[in-house]
């Protein structure tokens, strides 16, 4: 008995600092194809340097909550991140991230530049751009049949010919706040409004929003409020026409109903050309109380070194590299990342303010008001605009 | 000996007291004090502010609308629990086949044991605009293909329905499990004073479940008031806000936007309101005890 | 104030067996008939039956004349009590007993007026408010003979009403319910397993066993003149005891051989046997009918004597079997010890002579004199 007892505590010794002696890093992802990319470079990378990587694949919110639950922890539980550009306010005036320039990581001139505005902050860097994720419009070929998509007044009558002819038109996400603005983002910026002014003010009241908002309660008014499985699912079987979607969401090919393409920030055909296409850009940083920094540095170059980015294109990935996005062989092969680079150039992040959760759940409120009838243009819009200064003060 | 005897019963408490302590007394305690504070997560700073979260969220339309929606959920939902519930259990009770009895009782039983995250998901499946079984059943009857989470007039009623239809088999269960302790005879009596099916009922039945049947009130009022992964899962509050609930408010409008002195607020409001009540509920159950 | 005639009742719950085979009987207006027997032995089923709570499978009964099998329960003009007493817990003993009567839209004053007059009856008039649960066994049942009185039925049914009271207070009840019959003076049909409550209560008696009727007399009758082994065994306390013997017929005349000892039959019993073949019997004594002496013909050994009092019995060894000997107390000159060898012996008058192949009694009380 005792000597079985002794060579148990001798295995459990062995056992325990063979454990010890692999470093283990943390990452916590954004679930979907945006972790399953890292994954699949993963193993290279903990071969060479002999470490495990633990990888946590969250929902957005979800990721959101936990980096700053952990952030108060004095040793983080993370040592990688993905962090929303829009988190960026919040959690780099709060000291959740850690410089980058002192961990030895830069950013080069293959990274598209507009994908990198959000990235220092105080003159230092705090997150690189990874993911390419820009709002398209994702449509159904035999629907659209050929028809120009080049203005807004162009994808409305694509969708009311299709109302009349017995299919939805215009399908949006209704089920949250965030879903509700970000939608309509792109039809907003061609208006050439937004919901901040040169100040950082709300102006979600001003002429050109309502006129953005009344053109797309027309264009919605062809189609339905839907989930994103069933948007996509709508679009891709002809039961709908189009709708604002994310390149992660669809591969397009030859053979595929839907396709998708970038939405040209006009209204009518000679009007003028905005930026209209939203980032969804999922960013990577370090938690300023990571435990293994110097490790999670080097993980970080390697997962955004170009030919690492490269080699995820063909599992979904989308690089904020022209390295990736211009090759001849991506683009024989998929030839829709010359429309991603395109709408990732002309790409605008939503507001880099602290209070923006907050922010889109009141704009999202209201203009779920609107959407569904229950207030007017001008009352929601007004409702929004007075909450909104309210928690800007 | 009596001394050794008590010390050594305080002894024994002390771990569940411990864990009560830690599990529920310090987070009860935390949350009603930052009820009183504008505590945001991320920000070391935190002052005390008094009422102000309490003011701002009662004169927030918003926050009434989903008090309001709460209320009318868990009464609508508790209603056609109870009632659907109690008339399936006697229903049930009522058939002559044994085996019969105990295959219903079964298959009524799996909703209940399904997770609610599985449950809400199925429905969302299956009330899919576009591959859903629902509507696939709607459209060759010539009725117009619903979207039913989407449309601002159906969307609570189907959170109602997916409640009920989850949850109407643990009333069921509690109702089955009362009818059969029913002493036959005070039936048989019954007859005999010239009691008919729908007067047994009224005299015998019902009085003899009133206990089950306001245990299983007061259950699913506080489950309803609580009610969160279904609406955030099939409609997120929506559409118009009209699904909102108390937690999803709480959900929006402190956790994700990390406000937690707000959340606390309103998570404090509502634990009044279940106390409120469901104390009408433990005081009638409590004398029932007591005859 | 009405008759009750079963006739030809069969129950059956599956179609093929039945719980109830052919049960006839007419039980005349204003009298007290107690089914007895085992449990299991159907009388609650013919009780149930003859209430409406359960369906009659086969047969017709009557009651008042009126044919009642497709009758509701209610209209029946019955009322019964039960052995759980079945009170409706959550009603007061007023409403407990003014339920029948309200649910008849019966005017608030009568209603009154009648519970409070049963109340009277039963002694419960300051228990009118009180919840079931606040009173004693025996003041439920009063509660539950309540409630069947102040519907003045035309028959009131009883079923095994005493068995969940204790022995003391069940002696009580039992007087109490002879003294309720002679003041609401109705047909009663009353169920028991017990031989001892059918005996003091009925005017007769059914004994049941296996779904048939066994034997129906006065308890006089079924004492003295069981048909057949079953109800010997069932009527009496203690047990009759029986014997193997042999009925054989010397010089034409009847006489039983047990153990070797010959006893000539009286008179009557001759009579009674007339035509029967010798043959081996079981003869029947019961424990008080022996004459302990010592000039008795049969010997044996004392196993055990209990004492109750007024009698001794004792568990004697003897003929191969053991036998119960009751002794009056009185008569008893000394104390018995165990293993100590006494003699006695058996009066033909009181030998009952069973067949043993059918366990029917040979004996043929049509043509012959009445027995003890």
């Amino acid at each position: 008995m005792r000597k079985f007892v002794l060579s148990m505590l001798v295995v459990l010794l062995l056992v325990s600092s063979a454990c010890a002696e692999v470093t283990s890093l943390t990452l916590a992802l954004r679930a979907g194809t945006y972790s399953e990319v890292i994954k699949r470079c993963l193993p290279a990378f903990e071969a060479e340097h002999g470490v495990k990587a633990e990888v946590l694949e969250l929902a957005e919110d979800d990721l959101h909550s936990k980096l700053a639950l952990d952030a108060a922890n004095s040793e983080g539980a993370y040592d990688l991140c993905m962090v929303d550009g829009s988190w960026m306010a919040e959690f780099s005036s709060n000291g959740v991230l850690a410089d980058l320039g002192a961990l030895g990581v830069e950013l080069d001139d293959d990274i598209i530049p507009a994908a990198t505005k959000i990235s220092y902050y105080g003159g230092k860097l705090y997150l690189v751009p990874y993911y390419g994720n820009v709002t398209v419009l994702l449509y159904n070929k035999a629907l659209v049949n050929g028809k120009p998509l080049n203005s807004l007044d162009d994808l409305l009558s694509v969708c009311r010919a299709a109302k009349e002819s017995g299919k939805k038109g215009f399908i949006y996400r209704g089920d949250t706040e965030n879903n509700l603005v970000v939608d309509f983002m792109p039809v907003l910026l061609s208006f050439g409004a937004w919901v901040l002014d040169g100040n950082n003010k709300p102006s979600v009241n001003t002429p050109e929003f309502r006129e953005a908002v009344k053109f797309y309660l027309e264009l919605i008014a062809t189609g339905d409020a839907e989930a994103k499985d069933d948007l996509i699912a709508t679009i891709d079987s002809g039961a709908g026409t189009m709708g604002v979607g994310w390149p992660g969401w669809y591969l397009p090919s030859e053979s595929s109903n839907a396709d998708y393409c970038a939405i040209t920030g006009r209204v009518s055909n000679d009007g003028t050309a905005h930026n209209a296409n939203v980032y969804g850009v999922w960013t990577i940083g370090i938690p300023a109380n990571s435990t293994h920094k110097a490790l999670a540095a080097e993980l970080l170059k390697y997962l955004i070194n170009p030919a690492v980015q490269k080699s995820t294109v063909e599992f979904g990935g989308v690089p904020c590299r022209y390295s990736s996005l211009t090759d001849p062989e991506v683009l024989a092969k998929f030839p829709q990342y010359k429309v991603v680079c395109a709408a990732l150039e002309g790409g605008v992040y939503r507001p880099v303010i602290e209070e923006w959760t907050e922010f889109y759940t009141i704009l999202g409120t209201e203009l779920g008001n609107i959407f569904n009838g229950v207030k007017t243009v001008d009352k929601g819009l007004e409702d929004a605009q007075t909450a909104l200064e309210q928690l800007m003060n | 000996m009596m001394k050794a005897d008590k010390r050594f019963a305080v002894f024994m408490v002390l771990p569940a007291l411990a864990v009560m302590l830690i599990m529920t007394v310090y987070p009860m305690a935390s949350t009603i004090y930052y009820s009183f504070t504008d505590f945001r997560l991320l920000r070391r700073n935190i002052s005390f502010t008094g009422l102000k979260n309490y003011a701002s969220l009662l004169s927030n339309e918003y926050f009434l609308a989903s008090v309001w929606n709460t209320v009318k959920f868990s009464l609508l939902a508790v209603t056609f629990e109870v009632v659907l519930g109690f008339l399936t259990a006697l229903y049930v009770n009522s058939l002559k086949s044994l085996r019969l009895q105990k295959v219903l009782r079964t298959v009524i039983l799996l909703p209940y044991l399904l997770p609610t995250v599985t449950a809400a998901l199925s429905w969302r499946m299956m009330l899919s605009p576009n591959y859903g079984i629902v509507n696939q059943f709607l459209a060759p009857m010539g009725l117009p293909v619903h979207n039913w989470f989407r449309d601002i007039h159906t969307a609570f009623a189907m959170l109602v329905v997916i409640d009920v239809w989850q949850n109407m088999p643990f009333v069921f269960l509690m109702v089955y499990a009362a009818l059969q302790s029913i002493p036959q005879e005070q039936y048989k009596a019954a007859r005999i004073d010239g009691a008919g099916t729908i007067a047994q009922v009224w005299y015998i039945t019902l009085p003899n479940l009133r206990t089950a049947l306001m245990l299983c009130t007061l259950l699913r009022t506080i489950d309803t008031f609580r009610i969160f992964d279904k609406v955030n899962l099939l409609t997120g509050g929506g559409p118009a806000g009209s699904t909102t609930t108390i937690t999803q408010y709480i959900y929006n409008s402190g956790i994700k936007s990390l406000k937690f002195g707000m959340g606390s607020a309103c998570a404090i409001i509502m634990t009044g309101l279940v106390l409120v009540l469901s104390a009408l509920y433990v005081r009638d159950i409590m004398n029932q005890r007591s005859i | 104030m009405s008759s009750v005639i079963l006739k030809n009742i069969r129950k059956s719950y599956d179609n093929e067996s039945f719980a109830i085979h052919d049960f006839s009987i007419t039980i005349a207006d204003r009298e007290f008939i107690v089914l007895v027997g085992p449990s299991g032995c159907g009388k609650s089923t013919v009780l149930n039956m003859i209430a409406g709570l359960e369906d009659i499978t086969d047969g017709e009964l009557f009651i008042d004349g009126e044919l009642m099998n497709d009758v509701e329960p209610q209209s029946r003009n019955i009322a019964m009590v039960f052995q759980s007493y079945a009170l409706y817990p959550h009603m007061s003993v007023f409403g407990n007993m003014a339920f029948a009567l309200k649910l008849q839209h019966t005017p608030k004053a009568e209603i009154d007026s009648r519970v409070r007059e049963a109340a009277e009856i039963l002694g419960l008039t300051k228990y009118l408010d009180r919840k079931p649960k606040e009173l004693s066994g025996g003041q439920r049942q009063r509660v539950a003979i309540g409630r069947a009185i102040v519907r003045k039925p035309k028959v009131f049914l009883m079923d095994e009403p005493l068995s969940n009271l204790d022995a003391k207070l069940r002696t009580q009840m039992r007087s109490e319910i002879l003294k309720l019959r002679r003041r609401i003076n109705t047909t009663f049909i009353y169920v028991t397993h017990d031989q001892t409550e059918a005996m003091t209560l009925g005017d007769r008696i059914v004994v049941m066993k296996d779904g048939r009727i066994q034997q129906t007399g006065t308890p006089q009758e079924v004492y003295s003149r069981p048909t057949n082994i079953f109800t010997a065994g069932f009527i009496g306390t203690p047990q009759m005891n029986f014997l193997d013997a042999e009925l054989e017929i010397r010089d034409g005349i009847y006489c039983l051989n047990a153990g070797g000892v010959i006893t000539v039959l009286p008179q009557d019993k001759q009579n009674n046997l007339r035509s029967v073949n010798p043959q081996p019997v079981t003869a029947g004594v019961r424990p008080e009918h022996i004459t302990l002496g010592d000039g008795g013909k049969f010997s044996g050994t004392v196993d055990i004597s209990e004492h109750l009092g007024s009698t001794i019995h004792l568990h004697v060894s003897t003929l191969g079997t053991d036998m119960i000997i009751a002794v009056q107390t009185m008569n008893a000159q000394k104390g018995f010890a165990s293993g100590e060898k006494i003699s006695y012996s058996l009066d033909g008058r009181f030998i009952h002579i069973f067949s043993k192949e059918t366990g029917k009694n040979l004996e043929r009380y049509d043509y012959g004199t009445f027995g003890l």
